[in-house]
Parts: structure tokens; C-alpha cells; sequence
């Protein structure tokens, strides 16, 4: 009441999704930063224990980076070939990594000497892990086979040949020393128990295994491959629990978050997809600049290192909330800021006064809705074209022309102007007359500007040529839309011909059904 | 013919203006008293509060404060009383009867009221358009007729005074007229006739002072009036016409409202400063300064009076209902349809043009607004027919989650703007915009339903539009957006009403005359629906409940089609010209509104109807619903025991039907009981409770119209009426059929007693139903002229040649026909 209602654009914006808690979540981490190597990012793991270093594996090193300066903390430079799958053990305190020497060197992060090499490989190894006991390493060989050594003596404590193609992903079970799996290029997921040095599950994921992972409890076997995840039960058999598809392109790591609640799954189409254990429903999405290749997470999300083909890795850390990290410092707008500085200063009046009268706040409005108010109708276009030629907001310029169609001073405000801002006019509605949701407001702004300018246009060189690139785009649309109906039709007639055919057999209700895209274009 | 005798009355719930007349300050500018329905009320100004209503005995058109006690309240009625009340305790003082003994084409329409207590009585000539004054002395009784005219209107005299003089202020288009009370001297001053003729008058109480205003927006303030040289200074800012102006207490200043929709107040200290409230939303219609100073009442022609202190501060609203004024000469205002919000326990009415109001009529009173538009309302300018955008529909999910509106704007000029809005109720109790759909159906919205929300708890929405399409929208699983679920239509028939049945799992879709049935978990067409002779477009369509849930109603112009479901077929036809029909959410009755004016409740299942009375006559029926009483209520009429039915006019007045018991207390009484929410169940949890009730029924007996119906066992004709002409086979192979009955029938004359509801089925074929508008006079016509043809005895010879031609074979038609066929393909 009393109050001016300013003119609503987000009529002709996109609707945003609703935040929901899980974006909030994932919303709540630092901006990333953006750290650049030579080659494409083969692995990332983090340290399990404070401070969080990350172990990147790129071309031929393993380089361990700080989360909180991304500077560069360790860089392990012993390879001659490409180096793969740099992992921590479960303390943090050694790295292995295998790599096209197809060996597994074992790193001292610390001192970053090399303390121990695994030959026996006849092909590159790409994954390698230290088992639960700690005393063994797990690794999955281009050779086709998968093996476990022992570290103390540099054996083969099992070696498996069972796969038929390289062996590009494993995972040992977090739960017994003795299970591990390997996913291989032959579309198996196996399951090895080193009692019996057999393989106690074979599963078929359907398509060239990228990554295998375990749930949190061990329980579960998850393997992503091809555009597809799949849970198998490791405790019932190998049976497949679900199987989701969350990207549209071949998914190439997995990684468990939040304390085994979430799954995060990167793939080729640039996102990291987060999936609820619970229901297996999407959770929320991340959004990269490049196809991804490895996601490393803390177990408590605490860090977040995603990288990507280009040699990208993206990190971010998630803020504390329970006061240990930092507080964000409190950002004022100039307009708050007076407000705060005059509540400081407000008289506080000292008796009770038989009445007491309040400042009137001042509405604030921008430029166009204080034109709007006053009436100044051409000014107010003037200001909304200017806005568009320098922040490209078509939205506020159609939404003030469709009000001064509904005010009635939409000629009003054309009327007067030279040949140059005419064209300019011209020109924007010409770029936009296309978009569906500005046409019928600049078809009707169109119309009232030719019938301002219809007799004097011949005379306003600039606006006639505007005025005749408008023509041109009309007749395109115009042919577009032509297009578009006879695709129209013919669909239509596909869809009632399978109609009348699915209902041939009573054939009594005479009737067609069309379902079709809304809305249609034009 | 009527089953029901019982005896109700219509009776007023809501609606009427409270800005007809001005409103009254109390001398302690506490209160504010205000004129409305068939009494004074009583607000509180610091709360807005109603305080108390003072009976009056027929209808007050001025409010007056005594000039000497301070403490009295005066009421002038139209038949020439003066009421008195005590303002401090609102009791009734007196009544004094002022001896006028007017002509009958008189009337009352004012008084004035002289510090001297010189009472002047204005009195309209309704035959020569003109008000006349009479002087009346209350103390002698002596009245005397004033030798002045003033034109038709509110506020076209007054009463003011100077140091010692008492002076009545008339206008007469362009002529102010002053009259001196005491020595009756006149003098009369003209204006220019280029500023158009005065609207309004108003005198300052004390001071030697009038405003006039005109209709190009001028103020005069005249100064030294009882002079032939009256000094005139002129205040111009308003562009349309001044409604009323109100001067303060020592003429310092002055308020002024008009059709800006804007209060202006003006400085009389010559700097011609002013100061603004705008965008009020609605024009101004009069003015009222309290005694004290500090504030003034502003009426409001949406039936709002803002109490405006002299900070130019709206502190109070007095609302009720929000009447969609006319603000548009010549057009209507659009009254969308009520409905029903279970959280709230109000009526879904729109309020002022682009809001909606929700009003409570358990307490009788308004309770808030939702700006749908959300732009600024646009007053009239000279020479431009300004377009508000209106709400046209609105509808409310069952469980009141969700609320959707339809808003449109069409000025003829440019594209029509449609937007469907998506309002979800949120816990700070407002309703908040969740989707805005731009044009939906590329043109208007006819209608919109949304599903009712049984445990599944889908939320879905359908509407039909003119782009001959009906659409469902659908709310998504994880946040508040609805989208497009699917397009469905029927030919390039245009959908009109949409209704889902009760257990939701059908919805059915009015296609102009067709009936299409949909079901909802398939979005599939279960079944299309076309009485042979239909070409009536279905207006209203309704799912039967209960007992009747096998029965779907649609109402055209001139008649309802009850069709059941199961069989497929029509069971019976009324002959009414609906206006509005609405479904009865606890039982199976449905009520119908004619354009007579007269109330059917029926049930889709029994063959008289249960109520049929014309008792809203010279009423428009803008639309009606059914509200569900919490406990059944054993006053009330009968078949209003278990929901109350309330009846919305065109000009937004809601009735309700009462018995003579209930109409003598308040349906609702809001000081007594307080509506308890704990106590009660929902609307809706009785309504569930109903139904699981209602499953454990005892069988019913064949109603009649299946009695009628198994009469005509196996007759041609019955099978002709009751198919779909395009589903019969080729009329070759029933000649001789229908021929036959045809004979059989003359033996056996099974008249049927003339009844209410007619049986359709003989009716179409002989009639071969090729009027379109067929009234309930002309379907009686037509009964008469089937009952001549069938009583008429056919002679011997006919009979030979109809039995003769029985025997013919027709084969010779049917190659006919391919033959013709064959050479128009070769041509």
C-alpha cells in the first residue's frame, strides 16, 4: 500500500532449481582452485590424516600437494616412464605407485626415498593399493593379471591371471586383508580371496571396467564402467543390487564421501555426479571445465581434488562450521552500511513524548522504475537501452516495453527520437524477436514504432537499415517456422498412425491423442 | 413434483459497501463509525477492530455528531428518523420522526446539521433529477422549503458558518449557490464552463471557507462566499475528477482524493506544497477528518476505508469484502470464482483488481489479501481505456498446499498476457509465488482443476484452454516447480470444464459438446461421450460422490446430462438453463443455478429432485460452492446438514441458505465462540471419515430410470438413442428392425405419467432433436406431440403396407449406394 511496485524481469528469466540441503552442502566448499600439470591426471588420493596432502599422479611423478597453500609439498620424480595410481597407506606415511615400467615402486613420503621396487609384471601397472594388514600391496597390471605382494620381501605372495584384457581398476575390502578385486577391460569385476588363491566371484559389469571401489563397510562392490554404475552384494554372491546411470558419457572413477554416505562419480561429461547411498538417488551435481579422470576425497569431504584431462586439478576444502575455520567477514552494502552507522547514531529521546513519529524509509528503486513512476516514459527506455548496451540485459527491456504496452506509453515513449537511437531500437528487436518468450511484446512495440515513424523512415538512413535487417529476420523466422510445422505434421502423422493401429482392436472409440513438446516454438 | 417443503430463507453473509456514505469520527477520536448492510458499526481506530454494531430501524444515509453534546451520535434514516445514541456507552437514546410529508417521488438522501442545530434535510427528486433542501427546526418543528437546487449527487451541498451566519453551499453544474440560514439571502457564483461541472462541495464547519471541486481535477477554495465578489484560489494538480475534499480542523490545510488513487493534502498557507500517499490501489470515494485532527478516513471504492494520520501514514485499514470495483466505464469487472481453502477456513474470492482476498466467513470478515499480479494498479487517464491485469481463476488443492491462479490482460490492442501461477502456502502464512507460466495455452485459460490429494500425495494441476488443448502440470519430486506433464486433445475441440472424481483416478474433460473421460495413472481416454443431438457446449462438468460416484453430470446451456459411467449411457436429461452447478463434497447432491434465479438441489441417483425453489431471483449468479460443516448440523436445512452452501452474486454480495431457527442467531458467532482449531476436526478429516462410513450402505432399489429402461429391453429404438451415431451400424440394417417395433408397438400403449425428469431415449429419435436450444417449454411441446403419434391408431390399410413393406428386402439400397459410390470415384 503506498508503495511503488517495481518492474518484475524474472517474468522472462529461467526458473533456478530450488536449493535444496544437499546443494547447501556441496555449495559449502572454498572456491577452487585451479592447478595445472603436463598430462592428463591419472590418479588422485588423499592422505587420510591432517593435514590432508594429495597425491597426484600426472606423466612421470607423483607430486603431494599442501590443500591449504596448493603448493607443492613432496614431488616423487624416480620414474623414467609414466608413473600410475599413486596411493597412501592407510598412516600417510608411504606412497606406492606403479607406472609403464611395470614395476610398483614404495615411496617414504617424508624422506621421498624409494624403498622398495615390485618386479614381476610383464605389462604397465595402473593401480595399486596397500591391503588392510598393511603388509601387502594389491596391483592390477596391463599384463592381465592382478597380483599381491608381499612389501617386506618384494614377492609375489598371488598372482591371477583369470582376466582376458588389461586390468585398469581395483579395490581391496577395507574389512578383511585377505579380499581384493579387480575390474578389467574384459567388461569382469573379479573377486580374489588370497586363502585359497582363488577367484571368489566373478561379475559382469557389462562394459570395460574404469573403477572399482567397496562401500564402507565392505559389503558392497561398486564398479563403474561404460555410462553405467553397478552395486553387487560381496556377502550374497556377487548378486547386482541396482544399477544406475548417472552420466552421459563413459563414468572413469569412483570415490566414497561422507563417511560413506554419498558416491562421487566423475566421468567424460565434465561432471562429478554426488549419489545417495540410502536410495541411490542423484544427489547433486558438480560441474568441471574438462572431461574428469580422478576424484580424490577426504573421507570426511574435507577436501575435494577432482582432476581432468587437460592436466587440471580442481581443489577445494570445505569450511568449517563449529568455529575452527574462518568466520566470513561481514560485507555491507553502502546502503546497509549507512543504515547500521545511523542506528549507531539514533537519538534516543529521554521521556516518553505523547507521540512519536518514525523516518520514513525511502522506497529505493532503480533508474527505470523512478522514470516509470514519474511518468517519463521515454526517459525511462532511454535508461533501460543503455542498461542493455552495457550489461546486455534484454530481460529489462522487454519487460519495461510490455509495461508501457500495459501503461499505454509505449508511443509516448518511441516518439522523438533521432534516426540513431531508432536503429538501435530496430536493432534490438530484431536480435531478440525470435526468442518466444520476447515475441509478442516486441511484435506489439514493433508495431506502435512503425506506426510513429511508418511516413518519416525513408528519411533516417540508420533506421532504414535496421529496419530492413528486422524484415529479413521476420522472414527467416517466418521460414523457420514453416519448417518447423511441416516436421510438425509429419510427426503427428507417425504418432496417429501407431495410435489407430495400437487401438485396432476396439476400434470404437474414434479418437486421436497427441503428445507434444510445450511450447511450441512460434 | 418438489419433494421438499422445508422453509429457507436467503440470507446475507457478505458483501455490500462500506464506503457509500462517509464515515463518522467519534468526538474522542477513538472510534469511527461507519454505515453498512442494515446498521452502524463501530471500529476501534487503534486496532481496526470491530467494537460493536447499533441497530437501526431502516436504512442511515448520514451520520452526524451532535453540534452541543459532544457525547451524542446521530443517525438519519432514510424514512425520516433522527436516531440518537450515547457514543461513550452505544446505547439508544431516542428516535425522533421529522414531519416531511414528501411526495412520492421524493426521497431522503442527506442532512445537515448547523452548530445551531439548524437541521436541513436534502431530498432528491428522482423525476426531475435534482436535489431540493428543506430547512427544519428540531426544536419547533417549523420546516421550511429552501429556494435553491443542487444537482444529483453524494456530496452536492453543505452545511458551513461564519462568525455569525449559517450558510447551505449547493452545486448545480456550474453554478455554487450559498444561502444564508437566517435571513435566507442567496448568492450564486459561476464558473468557467470550459473546466467542466462541479462533482463535489464541501464547507468548512467553522470558517468562512468552501471547496468546490470540477471534473477536470480543479479545487476552488472560495473565501468570503456571502458576497456577490467571493475571492477563489485555485489548487490544481489532480488530473480526473475529485471525488471529496475534507478541509482541517483551524483551515490550514485540506485532504483530497479522486480516481488517481491518490490522497493529496494541500497547505492553505500559499506555498502550494503538497503531500502524497499513491498507489493506493483503488479510487477514492469520500472523505473524514476526525475532531482532534489527527487523522482522516479515506473511503475506498475497494470497500476499504484507510484511517491516514497527518504524518501521511496509512496506521489502520477498515476492509471488507474486497469488491473488484468498476473501474473501467462500461465494463464489468470480472468475478472469478469462489473456493475454498481448508487451512484457512475462508472463501477464495478476488479482492481489488490483480489480488485475491481470503475471507473467513466463520468470522464474517475479511482476512488478507495476495497481490497475484504483482503490478501496479493502473488508474483510468482521460482518453486511454486503461487494462489492469485481473485474476480470471483461481483454484485451491484439496489439502490447501497449493493455489493456482489464472491472470490476464487483454486490451484488444496488443498480444493478450496469460500467466498461470503456482502459490504454495508457506508457515509465515502467506502464500508464495513457486512457477509462473507465460501464456500457457497460447490464448485464455478456461479452466483449471487441480487433483485432489488423496495418500499418494500427487500434486497435479489440469487446465484447458483455447489453443484446444488441455494440459497437466505436475509438481516435481524434489523442489516447488511445476512443469508440463502432458498435452492431450480431441479432435480441434476447444476444452472448457475439467473436473477429477473423487477417488481421482478419472478426470473428465468437456470438449464443447463432447464428454471425454480420461484416466489419470494412464493419462489415456477411457471413453468419449456425445449425445446424438448435441451441440450445446458443456459448460460445467461434475463427478457424481458417494452413492452417485457412478454418475457424471454435465450441464449445458439449457440442460444437464447425467451420464453413467458403467453402462455408458445418459440416464436422464433436465431441461435447465444453468448458470453455475456445484457438487456437494459429503454427499451425493448437487445444486443448480438457473438464470431465473431459481435454487435445484438434485441428486444424480433419485429421480426428483430435492429442492427446487426460486428464491434468487433478480440476482446474477456469478458461482457457488459447497463448505463442509465440521458436525452435522441438525438446524440446518435439510440437504444443507453436512455442507453449507454459499452462493457468490456478480456484484460479490455471498448468500447462504438459512431456516427461520437458524437466521435468528448468527450462523457464525465470532464473540461467543471463537473458531476453536483444536476441537475440531478439517473439513477434509470429515470428509474422509464420511466415505469410509459410507462403503458399509444397504442396497438401494432399482432406480427408476433402469426400471424405464429394461422396458425397452431389446428395442431397436433403444439401442439407436443410446449408441453414438458414429458407432451405429448402417442405417440399412436397422429399417427393418425399427419397422417392426414400430407395428409391435401400437398394441401395447405403456403411456408413462408425465414426470419432472424425463426419460431421454424416445424423445430423441421422433423428435430427431435438430433444435439446438431446446427449453424446458419446447421438451414439453415435444412430449405432447410423441404422445399424439403414438395414441393415434393406424388404419388397416396403413398397417398392411407398413407390414409389407417389413418384408421388403433392402439389399437393392445398400448396392445402390456402392454404385453411386463407384462412379463418384471414378470421376
Amino acid at each position: 500500500m503506498g508503495t511503488f511496485k517495481p518492474l518484475n524481469t524474472k517474468v522472462f528469466t529461467k526458473a533456478e532449481p530450488e536449493l535444496s540441503d544437499e546443494a547447501i552442502y556441496w555449495k559449502k566448499f572454498t572456491a577452487p582452485a585451479i592447478l595445472k600439470d603436463f598430462g592428463p591426471i591419472d590418479y588422485i588420493d588423499v592422505n587420510p590424516n591432517d593435514p590432508y596432502h594429495f597425491a597426484v599422479t600426472c606423466s612421470v611423478r607423483v607430486q603431494i600437494f599442501n590443500p591449504v597453500t596448493k603448493a607443492v609439498y613432496k614431488s616423487l620424480t624416480r620414474f623414467k616412464e609414466t608413473a600410475y595410481g599413486g596411493k597412501f597407506r592407510h598412516d600417510g606415511k608411504l606412497i606406492c605407485a606403479g607406472g609403464d615400467e611395470a614395476e610398483v615402486k614404495l615411496f617414504d613420503v617424508g624422506s621421498k626415498n624409494l624403498l622398495r621396487i615390485f618386479k614381476g609384471h610383464d605389462g604397465p601397472v595402473h593401480r595399486c593399493f596397500f591391503c588392510i594388514n598393511n603388509s601387502q600391496l594389491f596391483s592390477c597390471s596391463d599384463d592381465k593379471s592382478a597380483a599381491v605382494w608381499d612389501i617386506a620381501s618384494e614377492k609375489i605372495v598371488a598372482q591371477y591371471r583369470d582376466h582376458t584384457d588389461y586390468v585398469r581398476a581395483g579395490a581391496v575390502s577395507p574389512v578383511s586383508a585377505d579380499i581384493v578385486v579387480s575390474g578389467s577391460y574384459d567388461k569382469k569385476v573379479m573377486m580374489f580371496d588370497t586363502r585359497t588363491n582363488e577367484v571368489a566371484l566373478t561379475l559382469d559389469h557389462g562394459a570395460p571396467v574404469e573403477s572399482v571401489i567397496f562401500n564402507k563397510t565392505g559389503s558392497i562392490i561398486i564398479s563403474a564402467g561404460g555410462t553405467d554404475i553397478c552395486f553387487w552384494d560381496a556377502l550374497a554372491g556377487g548378486k547386482l543390487l541396482s544399477r544406475i546411470t548417472p552420466h552421459h558419457k563413459t563414468i572413469t572413477c569412483l570415490a566414497m564421501a561422507s563417511d560413506g554416505l554419498r558416491l562421487l562419480s566423475g566421468g567424460l561429461d565434465k561432471r562429478v555426479r554426488v549419489t545417495d547411498m540410502t536410495d541411490l538417488q542423484p544427489a547433486h551435481v558438480l560441474n568441471y571445465p574438462s572431461p574428469i579422470l580422478s576424484i580424490g576425497i577426504e573421507s570426511n569431504d574435507k577436501v575435494l581434488a577432482v582432476g581432468m584431462v587437460d592436466g587440471l586439478v580442481s581443489v577445494s576444502r570445505k569450511i568449517e562450521e563449529d568455529g575452527k575455520g574462518k568466520t566470513p567477514r561481514i560485507r555491507y552494502t553502502l546502503r546497509e552500511w549507512r543504515k547500521r552507522e545511523q542506528k549507531l547514531r539514533e537519538f534516543e529521546p529521554l521521556q516518553e513524548a505523547d507521540t512519536t513519529f518514525t523516518e520514513k524509509e525511502r522506497q529505493m528503486m532503480s533508474n527505470i522504475d523512478r522514470y516509470l513512476r514519474s511518468y517519463r516514459y521515454s526517459k525511462a527506455l532511454d535508461v533501460a537501452m543503455a542498461m542493455y548496451n552495457t550489461k546486455r540485459k534484454a530481460e529489462s527491456v522487454v519487460t519495461l516495453l510490455q509495461e508501457l504496452i500495459r501503461r499505454k506509453g509505449l508511443a509516448t515513449a518511441l516518439a522523438g527520437k533521432d534516426d540513431h537511437e531508432i536503429a538501435k531500437i530496430l536493432k534490438f528487436f530484431s536480435k531478440h524477436i525470435g526468442n518466444f518468450e520476447y515475441m509478442p511484446t516486441l511484435i506489439d512495440a514493433t508495431n506502435t514504432l512503425i506506426d510513429i515513424y511508418g511516413e518519416e523512415i525513408n528519411d533516417m538512413p540508420m533506421a532504414l537499415d535496421a529496419c530492413n535487417n528486422l524484415l529479413s529476420t521476420i522472414h527467416d523466422e517466418e521460414q523457420l517456422t514453416v519448417k518447423l510445422l511441416e516436421l510438425q505434421g509429419a510427426m503427428e502423422m507417425l504418432k496417429i498412425a501407431s495410435d489407430s493401429h495400437k487401438l485396432a482392436p476396439n476400434s470404437k472409440n474414434d479418437y486421436s491423442v497427441t503428445t507434444e513438446e510445450f511450447p511450441s516454438t512460434l | 413434483m418438489i419433494t421438499t417443503q422445508e422453509e429457507f430463507k436467503l440470507k446475507r453473509v457478505a458483501g455490500g459497501s462500506i464506503t457509500e456514505h462517509r464515515p463518522l469520527f467519534s468526538s474522542d477520536s477513538l472510534y469511527i463509525y461507519i454505515i453498512w448492510d442494515d446498521g452502524v458499526r463501530q471500529y476501534s481506530l487503534k486496532t481496526g477492530k470491530f467494537v460493536q454494531k447499533l441497530e437501526t430501524p431502516n436504512e442511515v444515509v448520514e451520520l452526524l455528531s451532535d453540534p452541543e453534546d459532544k457525547n451524542l451520535l446521530h443517525g438519519f434514516t432514510s424514512a425520516g428518523e433522527l436516531l440518537t445514541w450515547k457514543q461513550d456507552t452505544g446505547f439508544f437514546e431516542n428516535k425522533k420522526t421529522l414531519a416531511l410529508k414528501l411526495s412520492s417521488e421524493k426521497k431522503i438522501v442527506g442532512l445537515h446539521l448547523s452548530s445551531h442545530k439548524n437541521a436541513v434535510v436534502v431530498v432528491e427528486d428522482t423525476e426531475k433529477q435534482i436535489q431540493k433542501f428543506i430547512k427544519y427546526n428540531l426544536k419547533t418543528n417549523e420546516k421550511e422549503n429552501l429556494t435553491v437546487i443542487g444537482q444529483v449527487g453524494k456530496f452536492s451541498s453543505s452545511v458551513g458558518s461564519s462568525d455569525k451566519d449559517e450558510y447551505l453551499a449547493t452545486i448545480h453544474i456550474y453554478n455554487l449557490r450559498v444561502v444564508n440560514l437566517n435571513s435566507s439571502e442567496k448568492f450564486k457564483h459561476s464558473v468557467n464552463h470550459e473546466w467542466g461541472s462541479f462533482t463535489c462541495v464541501r464547507s468548512h464547519p467553522k470558517q468562512n471557507l468552501i471547496a468546490t471541486c470540477d471534473q477536470s481535477g480543479r479545487i476552488l477554495i472560495w473565501r468570503d462566499v456571502m458576497s456577490f465578489q467571493a475571492i477563489k484560489t485555485l489548487h490544481h494538480w489532480h488530473k480526473l475528477p475529485v471525488s471529496d475534499v475534507v478541509f482541517t480542523g483551524q483551515a490550514s490545510s485540506f485532504y483530497s482524493g479522486g480516481f488517481e488513487t491518490v490522497i493529496v493534502k494541500w497547505w492553505l498557507d500559499g506555498s502550494q506544497s503538497r503531500d502524497f500517499i499513491s498507489n493506493t490501489g483503488a479510487s477514492i470515494k469520500n472523505m473524514a477528518i476526525s475532531p482532534d485532527n489527527k487523522y482522516v478516513a479515506v473511503g475506498m471504492a475497494d470497500n476499504a476505508i484507510h484511517i491516514v494520520n497527518s504524518q501521511m501514514d496509512i496506521e489502520q485499514t477498515i476492509q471488507h469484502v474486497s469488491t473488484h470495483f468498476e473501474d473501467r466505464p462500461g465494463v464489468k469487472p470480472i468475478v472469478s470464482r469462489m473456493s475454498f481453502d481448508p487451512r484457512t477456513k475462508a472463501l477464495v474470492v478476488n479482492g481489488r483488481s490483480g489480488h485475491v482476498q481470503f475471507y473467513s466467513v466463520e468470522n464474517q470478515s475479511y482476512m488478507f489479501l495476495v497481490d497475484v499480479v504483482g503490478e501496479n494498479y493502473l488508474n483510468q487517464q482521460r482518453g486511454l481505456d486503461m487494462v489492469n491485469t485481473e485474476v480470471v481463476l483461481t483454484a485451491m488443492s484439496s489439502d490447501g498446499n497449493w493455489f493456482a491462479t489464472v491472470e490476464e490482460r487483454d486490451d484488444g490492442l496488443s498480444h493478450l498476457e496469460c500467466r498461470l501461477k503456482f502459490w504454495s502456502w508457506d508457515w509465515q502464512h502467506k502464500f508464495k509465488l513457486r512457477t509462473s507460466i507465460e501464456n500457457p495455452h497460447q490464448g485464455r485459460v478456461n479452466d483449471i482443476a487441480f487433483q485432489p490429494v488423496l495418500g499418494d500425495r500427487v500434486n497435479r494441476l489440469i487446465s484447458t484452454g483455447m489453443n484446444a488443448k488441455f494440459i497437466t502440470w505436475c509438481k516435481s519430486e524434489e523442489d516447488s516447480l511445476w512443469t508440463l506433464e502432458f498435452v492431450g486433445k480431441l479432435d480441434n475441440l476447444i476444452p472448457r470444464p475439467v473436473e477429477f472424481s473423487s477417488d481421482t483416478s478419472l478426470f473428465a474433460v468437456g470438449f464443447e459438446s463432447t464428454l471425454s473421460v480420461w484416466e489419470t495413472s494412464a493419462m489415456e481416454m477411457k471413453s468419449c461421450l456425445t449425445r446424438p443431438d448435441a451441440s450445446e457446449q458443456i459448460n460445467f462438468v461434475k463427478f457424481g460422490n458417494d452413492a452417485s460416484s457412478r454418475y457424471l453430470v454435465a450441464a449445458s446451456n439449457s440442460k444437464i446430462v447425467i451420464w453413467d459411467l458403467i453402462p455408458l449411457q445418459v440416464v436422464k436429461i433436465i431441461g435447465l438453463k444453468v448458470v453455475w452447478l456445484a457438487a456437494n463434497p459429503m454427499n451425493d447432491h448437487m445444486a443448480a443455478f438457473t438464470e431465473g434465479g431459481e435454487l435445484v438441489v438434485f441428486s444424480p441417483s433419485e429421480k426428483a429432485p430435492i429442492c427446487r425453489r426460486s428464491i434468487l431471483s433478480g440476482k446474477k449468479v456469478s458461482s457457488a460452492l459447497y463448505w463442509p460443516h465440521d458436525e452435522v448440523q441438525s438446524n440446518a436445512v435439510e440437504w444443507q446438514r453436512l455442507a453449507q452452501l454459499y452462493v457468490m452474486t456478480d456484484n460479490q454480495e455471498i448468500f447462504t441458505f438459512v431456516t427461520k431457527n437458524e437466521e435468528n442467531r448468527d450462523l457464525f458467532n465470532p464473540v461467543e465462540f471463537p473458531n476453536n482449531e483444536g476441537k475440531t476436526a478439517t473439513p477434509l478429516a470429515a470428509f474422509v471419515a464420511k466415505q469410509t462410513l459410507s462403503q458399509v450402505k444397504k442396497l438401494e432399489p432399482l432406480p427408476m430410470w433402469k426400471q424405464q429402461v429394461n422396458s425397452y429391453q431389446g428395442s431397436c429404438l433403444k439401442m439407436m438413442c443410446e449408441t453414438p451415431s458414429h458407432m451405429l451400424p448402417p442405417m440399412q440394417m436397422l429399417v427393418g428392425d425399427l419397422v417392426n417395433e414400430y407395428l409391435t408397438a401400437q398394441s401395447s400403449s405403456n403411456e408413462k405419467p408425465q414426470e419432472f425428469f424425463k426419460a431421454p431415449e424416445p424423445m430423441e429419435v421422433i423428435e430427431g432433436s435438430s433444435t439446438d436450444s431446446e427449453s424446458e417449454e419446447e421438451g414439453s411441446k415435444v412430449r405432447q406431440k410423441r404422445r399424439k403419434v403414438k395414441t393415434k391408431k393406424l388404419r388397416p390399410v396403413e398397417e398392411s403396407t407398413l407390414q409389407s413393406v417389413a418384408k421388403l428386402k433392402f439389399d437393392w439400397v445398400e448396392m445402390l449406394f456402392d454404385a453411386v459410390e463407384i462412379t463418384s470415384d471414378e470421376e
